[in-house]
């Protein structure tokens, strides 16, 4: 059974593309068969998984799927062995107001969704930072929330706000939603500053679900320019090696 | 207090955002197992074949077999939550034996 996980924070630059698209090929190693979702109009993993094959999704992409005028089947993009997507597209921005507009508006995704989950492991939804009606579906239709954290002033503020947020879904559209993990991101010793909010975070929130520290590395920002995982730009380096400890982190909290 | 330390903006339990809401107590029935209603379906003539078939097979009689099969449409999907008995359904509806068994195979409710 599919479990759907949304990748969401409302700080924009936190990383949730990155965590997105290298966690899924992560666990598209370890023999999980992934399904990408991208529901943000800056449609940054669609760019990076696909490249300029995006134009030709204007008719097929996660918005004509939720106004209906396009069939999953026909909107899937096998991107490689175990790793699909939902594409975003330049027009999706221009949905949102279509949306707002039709019956059951905060289900769209979730519907559309249902009929292929059977074929998959693991869903993951690349979220806008904003609140709005892409991320309030992208919300309804998961088991679990991820949330990507810059260790900042403001980073700390956006997972607030998800908290938040998560609350209201909870109370409104989506009663067994969950927090799966807050992860740490571009995490370096250069300044005092990263350490001190993760403690400061500690202070805050005792209970919260912190998962596997994501380095702040040169090599992530390279593989991600040249449209590749970290696992096919530096396999050996640190940020590989913690996506792929955070993977199996994810699979043993999800699956027991 | 430093002046850039953070505001707390939630103030409920993040420890219970780790856990599913808790589900709203549900109203107790009565006992109607024993009172007998008759009630007239509408079904596609397929529907229908896998009746016959089922009965046939198996001789029960039909109102058993809708019993059953409303009894276990039921209880999955109060066990399951809505969501996860959705997927399920669509799973049974691509009427593929051998996809289901695999489906089933690696279910996690």
């Amino acid at each position: 059974m599919a479990v759907v996980i949304s990748v969401a924070n409302q700080k924009g630059g936190v990383g949730k593309t990155t965590l997105t698209m290298n966690l899924a090929y992560a666990l598209s190693n370890m023999g999980k068969r992934v399904l990408l979702v991208d529901i943000d109009p800056q449609f940054n993993l669609t760019f990076g998984l696909i490249g300029m094959d995006v134009l030709q999704h204007g008719d097929s992409n996660v918005g004509t799927l939720m106004t209906r005028e396009s069939d999953i089947e026909e909107t899937i993009v096998r991107v490689r062995e175990n790793i699909d997507l939902i594409p975003s597209h330049l027009n999706l921005s221009a949905k949102e107001i279509e949306i707002i507009n039709t019956y059951n508006r905060e289900r769209r995704l979730e519907k559309a969704l249902t009929p292929v989950l059977p074929d998959y492991d693991y869903v993951f939804i690349d979220n806008p930072p904003s609140m709005g009606i892409f991320l309030v579906n992208s919300l309804t239709a998961s088991d679990y929330v991820l949330i990507p954290l810059e260790l900042s002033y403001f980073g700390v503020i956006g997972m607030q706000l998800m908290f938040n947020l998560m609350r209201m879904i909870r109370e409104e559209t989506n009663e067994n939603l969950k927090l799966l993990g807050l992860v740490p991101n571009k995490f370096t010793r250069q300044t005092k500053v990263p350490k001190m909010r993760l403690k400061e975070l500690k202070e805050t929130y005792p209970d919260a679900p912190i998962l596997t520290t994501i380095p702040k590395a040169i090599a992530l920002e390279k593989a991600q320019s040249q449209g590749v995982s970290i696992f096919e730009f530096d396999g050996d380096g640190r940020a590989a090696k913690a996506f792929a400890k955070l993977a199996r982190e994810v699979v043993e909290i999800v699956e027991g | 207090m430093s002046k850039d330390k953070i505001p707390k903006l939630f103030d409920g339990s993040v420890n219970e955002l780790t856990r599913p809401s808790k589900r709203k107590d549900e109203k107790p029935k009565p006992n109607l197992k024993k009172e007998k209603m008759q009630k007239t379906l509408y079904i596609s003539r397929d529907m229908n074949r896998k009746l016959i078939e089922l009965y046939g097979e198996e001789g029960r009689r039909q109102s058993t077999i809708v019993e059953d099969a409303v009894n276990l449409y039921y209880y999955l999907r109060l066990a399951l939550g809505e969501k996860k008995f959705n997927e399920l359904l669509s799973a049974v509806r691509r009427e593929d034996p051998d996809f289901l068994r695999e489906y089933i195979e690696r279910f996690r409710p």
